[in-house]
């Protein structure tokens, strides 16, 4: 026996069931039928198995997201009153300080992601936000410098919204931006719409999930009410925590976009800020409820206290969640760079 | 029979059943590398976005190759790779870090070891392409230029991963032991 035969003792494990075949060839002639425009919504609390139908690309997922978690009933008029920052909290004190301090060099922002893949290996992701609003994404410093060499712009509609939402956040009106962030992906919750206006959001998702399911051949689920009162706040906040902190991963050393980021954060009502200590650096921690993550686990986004960058985001389980979520963890490095450094592999 | 090649020749015309065809021939290969990659759940969450992704890139194939199979396992590296790009924290990826940080050699010489868990750790130490190429070879039974074609880098390049990778493996501690004792 030598090292290959071990390997191959690792190779049988349990293949996706005849009905994920099906469900995925399914997929294949939806998008031959009609191709999907991607929308990219980050999947925070969103899973195929229990919404029960299969995946037809990210536009999907950001309609159905709505219906696979609320099963709420319908609010008369969103709320959508920006609980005021408190004067004292800490992340709006660092919020003024970020955006007081000196314009750092470069013309971009790079994040280093480090996590464990699902097969258990390590996996370091790069992102580079440019001040221009490019996002370039690679495995390595070689494939990230690739891809800016070939101009590989990812940068998706989603990614404007969020990015413009945090800006206007650090710049101007915090209430405004914080409807742009709560809808960067949709708004079939209605957020800061009439009564009248959100019910025709919340009716339009409802109907673009329904013509999804008969595209698939599936029974078309009964309507749902639109969720309200606390169902309706846990959603809203799920957005503002979801699409602040994809904000925060992918343009963390762009100091305006962490501006607004702080200062969006320290609008949601279910946080928590906490100061801590990480390797002798000052450090904030920043705790949702578990409530706001659809209950099963509870997020502990830890930033450095003096330039409020991401150091770790981490995923506890929630205690009294049935299917409590499993320990997580993302780490992050970030710094200013120039474009022209990461082509040249200069990271 | 038609070549995967010549069947997606004939889906860049418009047949689209031809298309069918070309995955329906990989389907079961293709799911099985998700599931070793990802776990059977995540497999089956990606795989409908490998076959899209597939499709909407057939143009790029290239119709000199008559079997598809290694193209597709390197769409699926892409999508996996996106997938877990994408994926937000709170998905169960538990921290190798710390793992790693309680790895003792000892509990190895113990006969009841745990195979997979002993070598998932010397993996992990791999870099990541010479983890890719011995993947592809030993589990998805691709030759050298085959797995090279996948991760579309040159033959010599893979051949050359694919020797550190058996070499590191086989001075790993973790393997050392796993070759010296009966293994569950």
């Amino acid at each position: 026996m030598d090292e290959m035969d071990l390997m191959k003792k690792l190779s049988d494990v349990p293949s996706p069931s005849p009905e994920a075949y099906d469900r995925a060839r399914t997929a294949l002639q939806t998008a031959m039928v009609e191709p999907v425009n991607t929308v990219v919504r980050p999947k925070r609390w969103f899973s195929w198995p229990r919404a029960s139908v299969a995946a037809v690309g990210a536009a999907a997922v950001a309609a159905a997201v709505v219906m696979g978690t609320t099963g709420g009933s319908v609010p008369a008029g969103p709320s959508t009153a920006a609980p005021p920052p408190v004067v004292e909290s800490p992340l709006v004190k660092l919020a003024s300080e970020v955006k007081a301090a000196a314009a750092l060099p470069g013309d971009s922002s790079l994040v280093i992601g480090t996590k464990t893949a699902p097969d258990n290996t390590p996996y370091v992701y790069y992102t580079v936000y440019t001040d221009k609003g490019q996002v370039f994404k690679g495995d390595s410093a070689k494939t990230l410098a690739a891809s800016v060499a070939k101009n590989d712009d990812q940068a998706h509609p989603y990614d404007a919204r969020v990015m413009a939402a945090a800006r206007q956040a650090a710049n101007g009106d915090l209430e405004k931006a914080r409807i742009a962030m709560i809808t960067a992906s949709n708004n079939a919750l209605g957020v800061g719409l009439s009564p009248a206006e959100a019910d025709k959001a919340w009716a339009d998702a409802q109907a673009e999930v329904a013509e999804m399911f008969r595209k698939l051949g599936k029974k078309v689920p009964d309507p749902k009410p639109r969720p309200t009162g606390e169902e309706l706040e846990n959603l809203i906040d799920n957005h503002l925590w979801s699409n602040t902190t994809y904000a925060l991963f992918v343009g963390a050393a762009n100091a305006e976009v962490r501006t607004g980021v702080l200062k969006l954060l320290s609008t949601i009502k279910a946080v928590t800020v906490a100061e801590t200590d990480v390797d002798g650096q000052r450090a904030l921690t920043i705790t949702t409820s578990p409530e706001i993550l659809g209950g099963d686990g509870a997020a502990v986004l830890t930033i450095n206290a003096d330039n409020g960058l991401p150091i770790r985001d981490e995923v506890f389980p929630a205690k009294n969640s049935p299917q409590p979520s499993k320990y997580a963890v993302v780490k992050y490095k970030s710094s200013r760079v120039t474009l022209a450094d990461v082509a040249a592999g200069k990271i | 029979m038609s070549s995967d090649a010549e069947l997606i020749g004939r889906s860049l015309r418009g047949d689209t059943d031809a298309f069918v065809e070309v995955i329906s021939r990989h389907e079961t290969a293709i799911g099985n590398y998700l599931a070793r990659r990802v776990g059977r759940q995540a497999a089956e969450d990606v795989l409908g976005d490998v076959w899209v992704a597939a499709y909407e890139s057939r143009a790029t194939y290239d119709l000199s190759y008559p079997e598809a199979r290694p193209w597709l396992y390197g769409v699926a590296l892409n999508r996996l790779r996106r997938h877990w790009r994408s994926e937000p924290a709170e998905e169960p990826t538990p921290d190798l870090a710390r793992a790693a940080s309680d790895w003792d050699p000892w509990p190895a010489v113990d006969a009841r070891v745990d195979t997979q868990t002993l070598l998932r750790r010397a993996l992990a130490r791999l870099k990541p392409e010479e983890r890719e190429v011995l993947g592809l070879v030993a589990w998805e039974d691709l030759t050298v230029a085959e797995a090279g074609r996948v991760l579309d880098i040159p033959a010599g390049t893979a051949r050359r991963l694919l020797h550190q990778a058996r070499k590191a493996l086989r001075e790993a501690p973790e393997v050392v032991a796993l070759l010296q004792v009966p293994t569950t």
